[in-house]
């Protein structure tokens, strides 16, 4: 029952950095209706900065604060230079455009910080908290994890919900000519929405990085999860992305320990088949309307 | 006897619309005053809404000026054009239906500061006491009605100089239609603003547009009163169809 | 010559004397007059332009993007594996063993794609990318886990040439090179799946494809079934990439999942993408594009000393940079633009 406990704690921080790539990328689809696989790529290469930014001045905060301003940026480059010029009649194109992105980040990754692991420092222990001589079953690493993904979260509502941008953000993702019509600058809230995506996935990068060693492909399973959750979500639903995401790192982590780490991408591909069979819009999504 | 020159608030001067080979719009020349409605008509593929689209800045145009006031707005990116005092209502009733009628209302307006929006939305909602009444529900639960309205309150939230209006009795009740119509003749003559509606149904259009241009295979082929178009009979049969 | 390949007959007929006469130029004169190196980048340049083959019909014809084809070559890389290993087959029975297990695993993903939207899609394929090889440190003792299972290439040769009946290529001595050998499987392999694809994509077949991609609703009018074609296209590419893996699995001597990594999807799509999405004859630009640049990184690196770093990540990094140029500027590739110039041209004329 403890190892349950565990395991499920373990399961709701893991699920909260899945819930949160996924996250970016449904900010992303939605504003542009492309699926941006480069973003784990743009997470290693902000993850990288932070690591290099903490090994010089010793602060993790520092390194974090760095990585996600890093983030914003390179998802506004990666969005006026790469996807906006791609034809709009060329969907396929965007796609490949930004599978190639995540390839030549990697390979810019392998380039600058070699292709070795590297393990990745944090100052919050993994050990369960001890309160009153009771071991709890999570850390304060869990816990930093959990209040940081709770307070972007939190945010982003309140940015989407209760200011002007997020209104002109949103009204650009559903109908960009009426949003331009009323007098939106809709290519900028685009590149906004991109930048947005890369702060979520620099957090979610920097969060996860210390529970796996961090090489140039390290996160391409997380894209696998992250994808999967989006997916299974709907895509274009942020709650869904949020919700999907803990419960599938929730099976994962029991999967894992209860059976084998082996096992977990291939549940996920699972999960993800099963979820495509079932609904190919999405759990969360509705329908597109067909144009005839 | 004081004559009052009213200024031309929107000149089309020589506008052409290409798309590739196709000529959607030759050469056309038309004025919309201040404080009355133009109606732009003909029958279907005209050219009437890319005319509009290229004066919004939808479409690029391939020759000619479009002036507002002093201003020239001629090929400038739609968000601009709108900024500048000329919005448009497209088509179909654009609407966002993922927004709440608040929300769609105040997109208009994002660029003016609260104040002046907080002001200027009570004065939409005064003018359509049906969106007043349902303000926070989303606008895909309003009736075919309540949203043209809505999409007519969100382009006046700009505070336009010219309202450009595209086939706004398509798909409604013709008793909504003419509901909507009148009260955008009487906002016209009570607010000075200059509206350009383009129309495929003429008999409505003619009714509250004091001047009127018939379009056909993208060239004016008359340009007039309302009483004018309306009285000549040849026109009616060649290019109207009634 | 292009006319005359729309007579059904003329085509099949022409298509195999081309693919034969092909055949034998490459691998009676050029096979035999090079050294073993050139003969290596020959067979690994015949792998990528078969599995090409699938590509340019699943995204190209048929317009659903796959970001997963090296998946589908690991399942026939691992299909060639254990049947020669486990089960003692021959070269060329394992090889029909690996494409048959590559048109069921097809049928199967590709019933499930059919229905799937373009991101959708593309993010399926993308999980079987990185999900499908971890099956292989699941299962350790049948597939070998992280090391591989170690393929035996099968030399000397003398079963392939009595598979034919016809004496193919030259006569076989004991200083054969494994690697002409290894270029004579996969050219084989390579000319075959280019007859297949030829005679679907210049065909009636070509044409469904691009009317169920182009315009679903109007080909259903048309009595065609669009799903239909999706999953037929998928399967011939699954099954183009099988051969591919078989081929791939008995260059390297080894399948493991380092060598079906993520990297060899990217590459093909790069591949596809240089060549033109819906020309076979891109393809075989494609091919010769990711045989020739890393060996051309490989010697700037060696002439100008640099890093291991830099040889080991540029070619990965010029790939990226090269896709989305491509996309960017030149949507239809190589070819693509050469014949939409070459038309320019003769419009203007």
């Amino acid at each position: 029952m403890v190892e349950f406990g565990s395991y499920l704690l373990g399961g709701v921080t893991s699920g909260i950095i899945y819930a949160l790539l996924a996250l970016a990328l449904v900010l992303i689809y939605r504003s542009s209706g492309v699926v941006n696989f480069a973003q784990v790529g743009q997470a290693t290469i902000t993850c990288y900065i932070a690591l290099t930014v903490q090994l010089r001045t010793g602060s993790w905060l520092l390194g974090l604060v760095t990585a996600l301003i890093a983030g914003v940026l390179l998802g506004l480059i990666v969005q006026v230079f790469v996807l906006r010029p791609v034809r709009r009649s060329d969907p396929a194109g965007a796609l490949i455009a930004s599978f190639g992105v995540l390839i030549a980040l990697q390979g810019v990754a392998g380039l600058v910080w070699s292709g070795e692991f590297r393990a990745f420092p944090q100052p919050f222990p993994d050990t369960p908290l001890v309160i009153g001589g009771a071991a709890l079953p999570f850390s304060v690493y869990n816990l930093v994890t959990l209040i940081a993904a709770a307070l972007l979260v939190v945010f982003l509502a309140w940015l989407f919900n209760r200011t002007d941008v997020g209104l002109a953000m949103r009204a650009s993702a559903h109908n960009p000519e009426v949003a331009r019509l009323s007098g939106v600058r809709v290519g900028r809230m685009i590149a906004l929405g991109w930048g947005l995506a890369g702060l979520v996935g620099a957090l979610a990068g920097v969060l996860v990085a210390p529970l796996t060693l961090l090489s140039p492909t390290s996160f391409n399973v997380l894209l696998v999860f992250a994808f999967t959750v989006a997916v299974v979500g709907g895509l274009e639903s942020p709650v869904g992305a949020v919700a999907i995401g803990i419960f599938t790192g929730v099976v994962l982590s029991l999967v894992t320990g209860y059976t084998d780490a082996t096992n977990t991408p291939l549940v996920a591909l699972a999960l993800l088949v099963i979820s495509l069979i079932l609904k190919p819009e999405g759990a969360f999504g509705h329908r597109a309307t067909r144009e005839v | 006897m004081v004559v009052v020159m009213t200024q031309p608030d929107l000149r089309v001067r020589d506008l052409s619309v290409r798309y590739g080979p196709v000529q959607a719009v030759s050469h056309v020349f038309l004025e919309a005053q201040c404080g009355q409605v133009t109606a732009v008509i003909g029958a279907n593929g005209a050219g009437k809404s890319s005319l509009l689209r290229a004066i919004a800045g939808l479409v690029r145009p391939s020759g000619g000026e479009v002036h507002v006031g002093e201003d020239e707005i001629t090929g400038g990116r739609p968000e601009e054009i709108v900024r500048a005092g000329v919005a448009l209502v497209p088509e179909g009733r654009s609407t966002i239906p993922e927004l709440t009628v608040t929300e769609n209302l105040v997109l208009g307006a994002l660029w003016h500061s609260r104040s002046q929006r907080g002001h200027t939305l009570v004065q939409v909602l005064d003018l359509f006491p049906a969106l007043a009444e349902r303000r926070h529900a989303h606008a895909a639960t309003l009736s075919g009605g309540e949203r043209q309205q809505l999409a007519i309150g969100r382009a006046l939230m700009s505070k336009p100089k010219v309202l450009l209006l595209d086939e706004p009795s398509l798909g409604l009740a013709p008793m909504i239609v003419t509901q909507i119509l009148e009260l955008i003749q009487r906002l016209a003559e009570d607010t000075d603003l200059a509206v350009l509606l383009v129309e495929q149904n003429a008999v409505t259009a003619l009714r509250v547009a004091r001047r009127a241009v018939v379009l056909n295979l993208g060239r004016i082929v008359m340009t007039g009163t309302s009483e004018e178009i309306a009285a000549d009979e040849q026109l009616r049969h060649a290019y109207l169809g009634y | 010559m292009a006319a005359l390949f729309r007579i059904p007959g003329v085509r099949l007929i022409g298509s195999l004397l081309l693919v034969i006469v092909g055949y034998r130029i490459v691998y009676l004169w050029i096979n035999d007059n090079v050294d073993p190196l050139m003969n290596f980048w020959i067979a690994q340049g015949a792998v990528y332009a078969t599995a090409l083959f699938g590509m340019v019909i699943l995204v190209g014809l048929s317009g659903q993007v796959s970001l997963g084809n090296g998946a589908l070559m690991a399942v026939g890389g691992y299909g060639f594996g254990v049947a020669s290993l486990a089960w003692g087959l021959d070269p060329f029975p394992a090889v029909v063993v690996s494409v048959l297990l590559g048109i069921g695993f097809g049928l199967v993903v590709g019933v499930i794609a059919a229905r799937l939207r373009g991101p959708y899609l593309a993010g399926l394929t993308l999980a079987l990318a990185v999900g499908l090889p971890a099956i292989a440190n699941r299962f350790p003792a049948a597939l070998g886990g992280e090391e591989g299972l170690f393929v035996d290439v099968s030399y000397p040769p003398e079963q392939a040439v009595t598979a034919f009946g016809v004496r193919l290529w030259g006569p076989y001595d004991l200083d054969f090179p494994v690697e002409r050998w290894q270029a004579w499987l996969a050219g084989a392999l390579m000319f075959a799946t280019l007859f297949v694809a030829v005679n679907l994509a210049r065909g009636r077949q070509g044409r469904i494809w691009r009317a169920a991609r182009d315009n679903p609703v109007a080909a259903a009018l048309c009595g065609v079934n669009p799903a239909n074609a999706k999953v037929l296209a998928f399967t011939v590419s699954s099954a183009a990439a099988a051969a591919a893996g078989a081929a791939f699995a008995q260059l390297l001597g080894v399948v493991s999942p380092g060598a079906f990594a993520l990297g060899l999807s990217l590459s093909l799509l790069v591949g596809v993408v240089l060549g033109g999405r819906s020309s076979l004859t891109g393809a075989f630009i494609g091919a010769a594009i990711l045989v020739a640049l890393p060996q051309l990184v490989v010697q700037a690196a060696g002439s100008g000393g640099w890093d291991v770093r830099v040889t080991d990540n540029l070619p990965t990094i010029l790939y990226g940079l090269l896709v989305v140029l491509v996309v960017i500027l030149a949507p239809g590739g190589i070819v693509g633009s050469l014949t939409s110039g070459w038309r320019r041209l003769r419009h203007r004329g």
